[in-house]
């Protein structure tokens, strides 16, 4: 049996790697990729919590399951919110996008 | 030093030398790429976690869907028509910083607590997801179907092309 720390220890590195990735890129489709890194990364705790706690294993890959379905339609919109800025704005540089800031 | 050990190691070392290429390549095509190497080797460690059906879900909806989802959205945008424009912005320095500070932080604490660890490996688990997203969690599972509905109509309005547009 792996201890449960190697699996959380690993997940926030990649939940780090994410952050770097969603904080230092400019491109919406880029970004994108991170915050799904970093989504994988919540993912895994779930799952090594669930594995270490064989009387409701259930209970957190279920957990996981919602998480994956909730993440899958945030890809979703987030990717038709992207096409439709580039029809109006005709760039995905998130730098360019400022109809909302003040 | 065990079997499954070695093997979390390797996924491990795959996983995250990959998603370090997603950060920092600079070819959107080849992030997306390694996009996809990092989420097989997750599947993996879902694998040896004893979540076989995790591990399915995992590549078809992410390796799969949200893969093919990402290159579309690619060969629609400027990049994909050879528009090239910097990929990164001029804060790179100061996000490293806030990443690096964020990994040791999660590190220290994940070192820190005393985690709970199970003796048994846990035995197949997807007859009991089944079992349990049919009983005790049927509502969220209704509820979680009729968002990915207002998602998929939600797409469909967002992306379609209004009259009066261009």
């Amino acid at each position: 049996m792996i201890p449960s720390y190697y699996y959380l220890i690993f997940s926030a590195i990649l939940f780090s790697i994410g952050a770097y990735g969603a904080l230092a890129r400019r491109n919406a489709v880029l970004i994108l990729i991170s915050i799904e890194l970093m989504l994988n990364a919540a993912n895994i705790n779930l799952i090594a919590f669930a594995a270490n706690r064989p009387s409701d294993i259930a209970l957190g890959q279920t957990f996981a399951i919602f998480a994956v379905v909730v993440g899958a339609a945030e890809i979703g919109v987030a990717l038709a919110t992207v096409l439709s800025l580039f029809r109006l704005r005709d760039t995905i540089n998130l730098d360019k996008i400022d109809l909302l800031k003040w | 030093m065990s079997i499954q050990l070695i093997g979390f190691f390797i996924l491990a070392a795959i996983a995250v030398v990959a998603a370090i290429r997603i950060v920092t390549g600079k070819n959107l095509v080849h992030s997306i790429g390694f996009h996809v190497v990092t989420l097989i080797a997750i599947s993996g460690t879902y694998g040896l976690l004893s979540a076989q059906f995790m591990a399915l879900v995992q590549v078809l909806v992410y390796v799969a869907a949200v893969t093919i989802l990402l290159v579309f959205a690619l060969m629609l945008t400027p990049i994909g028509r050879g528009a090239v424009q910097a990929l990164d912005h001029e804060q790179r320095g100061r996000a490293l910083l806030t990443a690096l500070a964020l990994a040791a932080l999660l590190v220290f604490v994940v070192l820190q607590t005393p985690w709970p660890q199970a003796q048994a490996t846990a035995s197949m688990s997807t007859e009991k997801i089944g079992t349990a997203l049919l009983t005790t969690y049927v509502l969220p599972f209704e509820v979680v179907s009729v968002l990915l509905l207002a998602a998929l109509v939600g797409v469909t309005t967002i992306a379609a092309k209004h009259e009066g547009d261009e």
